[in-house]
């Protein structure tokens, strides 16, 4: 599969040194092999390996949030009783 | 024997028999923390105004004759990827700097109930991925035994600090290894219990479907106790077990003279100094009236492989809400893109970075479904091996701990390629201590159970190591001095 590591870059909301592309896009490669011995390996028609006993969701109850003052507070920046966001991207990016 | 070498036990009687206050303990706990610090640098952020405060309210009780709770006066020492409420936590990375969690984790809660001493946040690779400590925003933990080798990772603070007595008990958090392969390291006891049977609730996530709080002490009593005061359900996780400890009752003692299983590839695969210890500890274990069998589990590098997908997947989907904007420091931009943008690039270390890159190439191609039929495999290796033996016995590392620089990339990638399999199968974990190396490196075995088997496990742990009598204490002590 090809790698494009630009997009890759975007998805992840990262950006990387040329030099720290190149070593990515190696390790990238590297790991696409070793992913290719995968179907070597029985894995079907065995039951479930999984069964949990006695695991069960909880009851989606509402229950009283955090103090707004506290959560605030760990905000980089805010306006009153809101997070204040830096400005949005500009139409021309 | 100095204090800090005491268990949970021999420290509790002092209390009682009111040859110390828990001040005094306390104190004592505090001197070996300034004392080994400089050299092992096991804590990120101390927190001995809270422990001093908890000594306080435990000598008031003493004082008024009031019962004490089963961890009374006892040092722990804590991850710093669990929150405690108005305490910094990083998570061992630049971008939660100056983060302070605005509630505490439930199995901390539990802890302070019991009566443990809060000593500090404990170093850690960033976002506990990493096995050598060397992934710390912070700078490396220093391995107390040889303080130019890898205490190992991710919960090197943690192990650390237990091994050179500057807690006498502490918590971690277990993906495919973080205690156990630290524990080895260190010359200390450490248990990844079965998936579900501790509370998950304020411990930043890495991988779901794996991570698991864990913890560590030098003896294997002192990780039950523990351990019993963990367990149990907490409707805040929803993979938290409602009937963990009726399963852990079910699955009953260890039966005398049992069959326990020694893996062939596990073994064969360790280098020649693990497998000399492991070889005496099976010795041991058979002059105790175990009787041992040879079994395969042959999937060990595929899980190892399909664990890199798992973890780097869940690991990207995790972490992608730390971006500036909403927890610790950012890095500002001229709009909020930019500002996720800087934010992350600058506040993500490396080997974070790494992953996630690696994570989201997965989920934008193939690989994940894969990973996880060969994770079913693995898990159905073990429900067939467990039909003929009680519990595995194994080596916890292929190596004693690795020198802190120049080591070989392969020993680094292999660090936990046999805590992995554990991991993958939900299943529960202990590594003891049991000799050391002709470097005087600690080696530790790997004892593995069918779900909710941990007391059986703690209970041969405690076999091996009573029958093996090695002592887990550093001589060097991480300070050139034993006491």
């Amino acid at each position: 599969m090809e790698i494009d590591l630009q997009q890759l870059m975007v998805y992840s909301c990262l950006q990387l040194s040329p030099k720290e592309q190149e070593k990515m896009l190696e390790e990238l490669r590297d790991f696409a092999c070793s992913v290719r011995f995968f179907p070597e390996v029985k894995t079907r028609g065995e039951g479930d390996p999984f069964p949990s006993p006695g695991q069960k969701l909880r009851e989606d109850i509402p229950e009283q949030g955090l103090n707004p003052e506290e959560v605030l507070g760990q905000a980089p920046d805010r306006e009153g009783v809101y997070f204040r966001m830096p400005r949005g991207p500009r139409r021309d990016t | 024997m100095p204090l800090y070498t005491e268990t949970v036990g021999e420290l509790r009687a002092r209390i009682l028999k009111k040859e110390r206050t828990v001040l005094e303990l306390f104190q004592t706990f505090v001197q070996r923390l300034e004392e080994t610090e400089p050299r092992i640098r096991a804590f990120i952020h101390p927190t001995l105004e809270i422990g001093r405060a908890q000594a306080r309210r435990l000598d008031q009780l003493v004082k008024e004759g009031k019962p004490l709770p089963p961890l009374a006066g006892i040092p722990l020492a804590i991850k710093d990827n669990l929150a405690l409420q108005g305490v910094p936590m990083t998570c061992g990375e630049a971008i939660l700097q100056g983060y302070r969690p605005p509630y505490t984790a439930t199995v901390l809660k539990a802890l302070d109930e019991a009566g443990a001493l809060f000593m500090g946040k404990t170093n850690m690779d960033a976002f506990a991925m990493g096995s050598s400590g060397l992934h710390s925003h912070y700078g490396p933990t220093y391995n107390p035994w040889q303080v130019q080798c890898s205490p190992g990772g991710s919960s090197s603070g943690s192990a650390a600090s237990v091994a050179v007595g500057s807690a006498v008990l502490a918590v971690g958090s277990d993906t495919g290894g973080s205690v156990r392969q630290p524990a080895a390291f260190c010359g200390v006891v450490g248990l990844r219990p079965t998936y579900g049977l501790f509370s998950r609730y304020g411990l930043t996530a890495l991988s779901s479907s794996m991570d698991q709080v864990g913890v560590l002490a030098r003896r294997v009593e002192d990780v039950a106790l523990l351990c019993q005061t963990m367990a149990g359900h907490d409707q805040r996780d929803a993979t938290s077990i409602p009937e963990g400890p009726i399963l852990l009752a079910r699955q009953g003692i260890l039966p005398e003279g049992c069959t326990l299983g020694v893996a062939r590839e596990y073994r064969e695969r360790a280098g020649e100094a693990v497998r000399k210890i492991f070889d005496r500890a099976i010795e041991v274990l058979e002059e105790e009236g175990f009787r041992i069998q040879e079994v395969s589990l042959p999937h060990l590098d595929r899980a190892q492989t399909a664990y890199a997908i798992i973890n780097s997947v869940e690991g990207a989907s995790n972490l992608a809400r730390f971006d500036g904007l909403r927890y610790g420091k950012a890095w500002r931009g001229e709009d909020w893109q930019r500002t996720a943008l800087r934010s992350r690039s600058e506040g993500l270390g490396s080997e974070v970075q790494r992953r996630i890159l690696l994570g989201n190439h997965i989920l934008k191609g193939k690989g994940y479904e894969e990973a996880q039929s060969i994770r079913g495999r693995v898990a159905r290796d073990f429900q067939s091996v467990f039909q003929d033996v009680q519990a595995l016995v194994t080596p916890t590392t292929l190596t004693t701990a690795f020198a802190l620089q120049g080591e070989d990339p392969q020993a680094l990638k292999d660090a936990d390629l046999l805590t992995i399999p554990a991991a993958l199968a939900s299943l529960p974990a202990l590594s003891v201590p049991c000799g050391s190396d002709d470097r005087g490196l600690p080696v530790g075995v790997q004892l593995m159970g069918p779900k909710f088997s941990d007391i059986m496990l703690l209970q041969l742990g405690q076999r091996l190591e009573g029958a093996l009598d090695w002592v887990p204490f550093p001589k060097g002590g991480g300070d050139g001095k034993y006491g």
